[in-house]
C-alpha cells in the first residue's frame, strides 16, 4: 500500500467547495509538488493532512494509520511555512532544536543532532543569531531544519520560497532537492510555479478545482498534457482547437479536439528550403509577427492564416536574425501534435 | 476545541458580570425604598430621584458643573483648533513642543497639579485661588490631550495641508480657507473630542476638591458629601450622573462612525479612549 | 528656526494668535510645576533653600509609611489586573470580530467608572452592611463577611476594579503580535498549548505586558479620588497625605507637599519609560 494516501477528500469553506473528493496516493522517498493556479486547493489539501483544517470527508492515511482526526502533533507531519514562522525569541539554535526539546530529548542528545542538521542546510556560524538577523533565504533554511530534525514521515512545504528573489530561489531550490535525496524524507511541495515543479519533483499532481487534473513525472505530464486546463497551466504549449489546425494543414482529421503543440519542436525554416521529407511533418507557411528574447530562449510568434503559434528556439545566432513580417515556415512533427481531452 | 471556546465565552461572562456588578447594586439602590440589613431591597421606588432633582443643592451644583465644564471645553476647543491650525501650517517646527505640552497632563496626575496650582494661585497678584476660575484654568490643561489627540485626528482624517493648498489653488487666503473649508469638515472630530473631554470634567474630583472644595460645590463635591448622609440620595446621583456620561459617549460613537463615513479604524489601531480618573 | 526680525513682523499676527494657548499653558501647566519644583527646595517659611523637605518625606514614618502603602497597594493590584486582563484580553481575540468590538466598547464604558461612584458602590456591595456582607453572612461564610472594606485589602480589591478595563484594552492589540503560524508550527513539533505559551508566546508578548504593568502601577499611584472616598485620611495614602498637606487649614505645609509630590512624580516618571523602552523593544523584536 503507499505511504500516504488521500481518499476521497472533501472540503468546504462557508459553503464553497474547496477540495472535492480529491485522492492521491504518495510512495516513500518521493518529493512530490501538487502544481495548480492560486485557490485551486493545493494549500488546503496541504493544511488538511497537516491537521490545522478539518477535513468535511473522506480519509488520510500516513504509514498505515488513520489520521484524519488526529491532532497535528499526533500525526507525525511537518511543514515548512512560506513566511517561515521561525520563533522570533530564539536563536536558530534553540529555534532548530524546539522540536527535539518538546519529545523531552535532553541537551547533550540534541547539540549532535542541531549540529548535524545545521550542516546539512549550510548555516554553519549563523546557530546563535536571531530570525530578524537573517536574510529570507537563509530563514527559510532554519525553518527547513527545525522541522527535519524530528523525522516526520512527511514533510510538507507550502509554497516556502514564494517569498525569496528568484536567483536565491533557484538555489534553494536544488538544494532542497539534494537534501531530500540524501534523507530520503518523504516530502510534498506546493507551488503554483510549473518551472519550478518541473525542476525539483519525483512525480506532480497537478491540481485544479479541488481535483488532480492530472499526475505523472515531470516528463510525461510536459509531454503528454492530458486536458486543455494543463496544456495551459503547464510549460508554454499553443493550445488551439482542432478546426484551426485543420484549416492550416488542409486535413480534417481533428474535429471537436483541442491540440497541444510544444513550442521548441516547431521548427522554423526560411521559405521552402530545408530539404526534410514531407511524411512525417506538417509544414505552415507564416510571417513573424512578435520577436521576445527570453534570456536562453528566442520565442518568435508567427501568425498563419487566423492563428497564432509560439515558437521557441535556442538563442545561439543561428536562427536568430528573423525580423518581423519575415515569412517564414513552420515544421511540425506530426506526432508532436498532442490530442487533448477536455 | 468546542470545549475551549465555551470556556473563553464564560470567562467573558463572568468579567463582565464583576463589571457591572457595582453598577447594577447602586441602580437597586437609587430605586430602592429601604435596603438596610437585607439582601434585596425592601421595595422599589422612584421618590429619590425625584427627590434629588427636587434638591435646590444638587440642582445649583449641577449648575456650577455645566458652568465650569462648558467653559473650559469651549475655551479649549477654540483655542486648540485655531493654535494647531497655525503651528501645522506656519510653524511645524514648533510642532513637537505643542505635543509635549498638550500630553504632558496625561501624565500627571490631578494631586500634583493640584499642589503647583495652589502653589501659584493662592497668594500674590493672581491670587485666584479658590474661584471658579482657577477652576476653569485647570480644567483647560486637563483636557488638553484630548482634544489635541482629537483635533489632530481629525486634521489628519481630512488631510489638512492638501485641503488648504486646494482651497488656496482656487484663490481663497489661508485664514478664509479655515473658517470655510477647514472648520466646517472637521468639525464633527473636533465635536467627538469635546463630548469626550465634557464627560472627563464631568467626574473630576481631586482638582475641584482641593482648589475650590467646598467654595464652589460641583457634582462631584455635592456627591462627596451626600455620601455620607443618604445612601440612596448618593446612589441616584451616580445613577443620573451615569447616564449623562452613557448619552455623551453614545452620540459621541455616532458623530465619529459618521465622520469616517462608516468606516472606523481598525481593531488594532484604534486608540480606546483612556480614561482619566485620577 | 532662524527668527529674524522680519520674520517676527511677518508672522506677528499669527504669533498673537498663539498666545491665547501660549498664556493658558505658561500659567496653568508650567508655572505650578515649576513653582512646585523650587518649593520643594525651601523651608517651611519659604525664606530659605534647603534639602529638608526630600529628608522629611524619605525619612519620616508618616510619610515613608504613606509611600510603602501606595507603592504595596498600586504593585499589588497593578498585578492581579494584569494577570486576569491577560487571559480575558486573550479569549476577547478568539471571539469572531464583531463580537470583539462589542466586548471592548463595552469595557471601555465601565473604565470611566471610577473614583468616587465606584467607592460608594463597593460601599454598598460590601461595606459593613453592604448586600454581598449580608448575603456571606446568611450562608455562613464568615472569612467573607468578616472582610473589611476599608483596610489596604479593600482599597486593594476596589483598585483592581478600575485596573482592569484598562489592562484589558491595553493588552487587547499585544495580542496580534503573535502570528497564528507560530502557533501551528509549535503544534506541529510536538508542543502542546502550553508549552507554546511558555516556550514562544509569552517571550513575545513579555515586553507588551511589562510596559502594561508600568502603565497600570503609574495609575494606580496616582489615584486619589477612589481612596478618598472608601478611607478618607484613615489609611495612610501618599496620594491622600499630599492632597491633606495643601487644604488642611492648620496642618497645611504646602512646601513638604511639593518634595513628596515631585517624588510621586518621578515614580510615574519611571513608570512611563519603562513602558516606552518596553514598547520600542518589541517594535524592534518583531519587525
Amino acid at each position: 500500500m503507499s505511504y500516504l494516501i488521500i481518499d476521497k477528500v472533501t472540503k468546504k469553506f462557508d459553503g464553497t467547495v474547496v477540495l472535492n473528493e480529491i485522492s492521491l496516493a504518495i510512495e516513500k522517498g518521493e518529493l512530490v509538488t501538487l502544481l495548480g493556479p492560486s485557490g485551486c486547493g493545493k494549500s488546503t489539501l496541504l493544511r488538511c493532512i497537516a491537521g490545522l483544517n478539518e477535513v468535511d470527508g473522506g480519509r488520510i492515511l500516513l504509514n498505515d494509520r488513520d489520521i484524519t482526526y488526529l491532532a497535528p502533533r499526533k500525526r507525525g507531519v511537518g511543514m515548512v511555512f512560506q513566511s517561515y514562522a521561525l520563533f522570533p525569541n530564539m536563536t536558530v539554535y534553540e529555534n532548530i532544536a524546539f522540536g527535539l526539546k518538546m519529545q523531552g530529548l535532553k541537551g547533550d542528545r540534541i547539540a549532535a543532532r542541531v549540529r548535524e542538521m545545521i550542516d546539512l542546510v549550510g548555516l554553519a556560524g549563523k546557530e546563535e543569531s536571531y530570525p530578524r538577523e537573517l536574510s529570507g533565504g537563509q530563514q527559510q533554511r532554519v525553518a527547513l531544519a527545525r522541522s527535519m530534525i524530528v523525522e516526520p514521515d512527511v514533510l510538507l512545504l507550502d509554497e516556502p520560497f514564494n517569498a525569496l528573489d528568484a536567483k536565491i530561489r533557484k538555489t534553494l531550490q536544488m538544494e532542497l532537492k539534494n537534501i531530500q535525496k540524501k534523507s530520503g524524507m518523504t516530502m510534498i511541495f506546493v507551488t503554483h510555479d510549473q518551472e519550478e515543479a518541473l525542476t525539483i519533483s519525483d512525480r506532480i499532481f497537478v491540481i485544479n478545482e479541488g481535483r488532480v487534473a492530472q499526475s505523472g513525472k515531470p516528463l510525461e505530464i510536459y509531454s503528454q498534457p492530458a486536458s486543455e486546463f494543463v496544456a495551459r497551466f503547464i510549460g508554454n504549449f499553443n493550445v488551439l482547437k482542432g478546426e484551426e489546425f485543420e484549416q492550416l494543414v488542409g486535413e480534417s482529421i481533428f474535429s471537436g479536439k483541442s491540440l497541444a503543440i510544444r513550442p521548441e519542436i516547431i521548427k522554423l525554416s526560411l521559405n521552402g528550403d530545408n530539404g526534410k521529407g514531407h511524411n512525417g511533418s506538417w509544414r505552415i507557411k507564416g510571417e513573424v509577427v512578435g520577436v521576445f528574447l527570453k534570456g536562453n530562449i528566442l520565442r518568435y510568434r508567427v501568425r498563419s492564416k487566423d492563428c497564432i503559434l509560439d515558437v521557441d528556439v535556442l538563442n545561439n545566432s543561428l536562427d536568430c536574425n528573423l525580423n518581423y513580417d519575415t515569412s517564414v515556415e513552420l515544421v511540425i512533427p506530426k506526432d508532436e501534435v498532442k490530442v487533448l481531452n477536455l | 476545541m468546542k470545549e475551549k471556546k465555551a470556556l473563553h465565552r464564560i470567562a467573558i461572562a463572568l468579567m463582565f458580570l464583576y463589571l457591572f456588578m457595582p453598577l447594577i447594586a447602586t441602580f437597586l439602590y437609587s430605586i430602592a425604598t429601604d435596603w438596610y440589613d437585607t439582601v434585596l431591597p425592601k421595595g422599589l421606588t422612584l421618590s429619590w430621584y425625584v427627590k434629588l432633582f427636587k434638591d435646590v443643592r444638587f440642582v445649583a451644583a449641577l449648575g456650577r458643573t455645566l458652568f465650569a465644564c462648558s467653559v473650559a471645553v469651549g475655551l479649549n476647543i477654540a483655542v486648540m483648533v485655531v493654535s494647531i491650525f497655525i503651528v501645522s501650517l506656519y510653524f511645524p517646527k514648533l510642532e513637537r513642543y505643542l505635543q509635549a505640552f498638550a500630553m504632558l497632563p496625561y501624565a500627571i496626575p490631578g494631586v500634583i497639579g493640584a499642589v503647583g496650582l495652589i502653589k501659584v494661585y493662592s497668594s500674590g497678584p493672581f491670587a485666584i485661588s479658590g474661584t471658579v476660575w482657577l477652576l476653569i484654568g485647570a480644567y483647560f490643561v486637563v483636557i488638553l490631550p484630548y482634544t489635541y489627540q482629537g483635533t489632530k485626528n481629525s486634521m489628519r482624517t481630512v488631510d489638512l495641508p492638501q485641503l488648504v493648498s486646494a482651497a488656496e489653488l482656487l484663490g481663497a487666503s489661508k485664514p478664509k480657507a479655515f473658517f470655510k473649508v477647514v472648520l466646517p469638515n472637521i468639525l464633527p472630530g473636533v465635536m467627538v473630542s469635546a463630548l469626550l473631554s465634557f464627560s472627563v470634567l464631568f467626574g473630576e474630583f481631586v482638582l475641584t476638591n482641593l482648589l475650590v472644595g467646598g467654595y464652589y460645590e460641583t457634582v462631584q463635591i455635592y456627591l462627596m458629601r451626600r455620601m455620607r448622609e443618604s445612601g440612596h440620595l448618593s446612589s441616584t446621583v451616580v445613577i443620573s450622573y451615569y447616564l449623562f456620561v452613557f448619552c455623551l459617549s453614545w452620540i459621541a460613537l455616532k458623530l465619529g462612525q459618521n465622520f469616517k463615513n462608516g468606516n472606523l479604524d481598525s481593531l488594532r489601531g484604534k486608540k480606546y479612549e483612556l480614561p482619566h480618573y485620577r | 528656526m532662524r527668527v529674524t526680525w522680519e520674520h517676527i513682523r511677518g508672522n506677528l499676527w499669527l504669533l498673537a494668535s498663539l498666545l491665547p494657548l501660549a498664556v493658558m499653558i505658561f500659567g496653568f501647566e508650567l508655572l505650578p510645576i515649576m513653582g512646585m519644583l523650587i518649593d520643594s527646595f525651601r523651608t517651611d517659611d519659604g525664606a530659605a533653600w534647603t534639602l529638608g523637605q526630600y529628608i522629611t518625606a524619605l525619612k519620616n514614618p508618616y510619610y515613608l509609611v504613606a509611600i510603602k502603602n501606595s507603592l504595596l497597594i498600586s504593585l499589588l493590584s497593578s498585578f492581579i489586573a494584569i494577570v486576569a486582563a491577560a487571559f480575558v484580553a486573550y479569549f476577547i481575540t478568539r471571539l469572531k470580530p464583531k463580537y470583539q468590538e462589542a466586548v471592548l466598547t463595552y469595557v471601555n464604558l465601565t473604565a470611566n467608572f471610577a473614583g468616587i461612584p465606584l467607592a460608594f458602590a463597593y460601599i454598598i456591595m460590601l461595606g459593613n452592611s453592604g448586600l454581598f456582607t449580608i448575603l456571606f453572612q446568611r450562608w455562613g461564610l464568615d472569612i467573607f463577611s468578616e472582610f473589611n472594606l476599608y483596610s489596604w485589602s479593600g482599597l486593594v480589591l476596589v483598585y483592581v476594579y478600575f485596573q482592569l478595563p484598562l489592562a484589558i484594552l491595553l493588552l487587547y492589540p499585544i495580542y496580534f503580535e503573535i502570528k497564528e503560524q507560530w502557533r501551528e508550527a509549535a503544534h506541529l513539533l510536538g508542543a502542546s498549548d502550553m508549552q507554546f505559551w511558555l516556550q514562544v508566546g509569552l517571550p513575545v508578548i513579555m515586553p507588551g505586558l511589562i510596559g502594561t504593568f508600568s502603565i497600570l502601577f503609574a495609575n494606580a499611584m496616582g489615584a486619589y479620588a477612589t481612596a478618598y472616598a472608601l478611607v478618607g485620611s484613615n489609611y495612610n495614602l501618599l496620594s491622600v497625605r499630599i492632597g491633606a498637606l495643601i487644604s488642611g487649614d492648620v496642618y497645611a505645609r504646602p512646601h513638604l507637599a511639593s518634595a513628596l509630590a515631585i517624588l510621586l512624580a518621578l515614580s510615574l516618571i519611571a513608570a512611563m519609560l519603562t513602558n516606552e523602552y518596553m514598547m520600542r523593544r518589541i517594535r524592534r523584536d518583531l519587525k
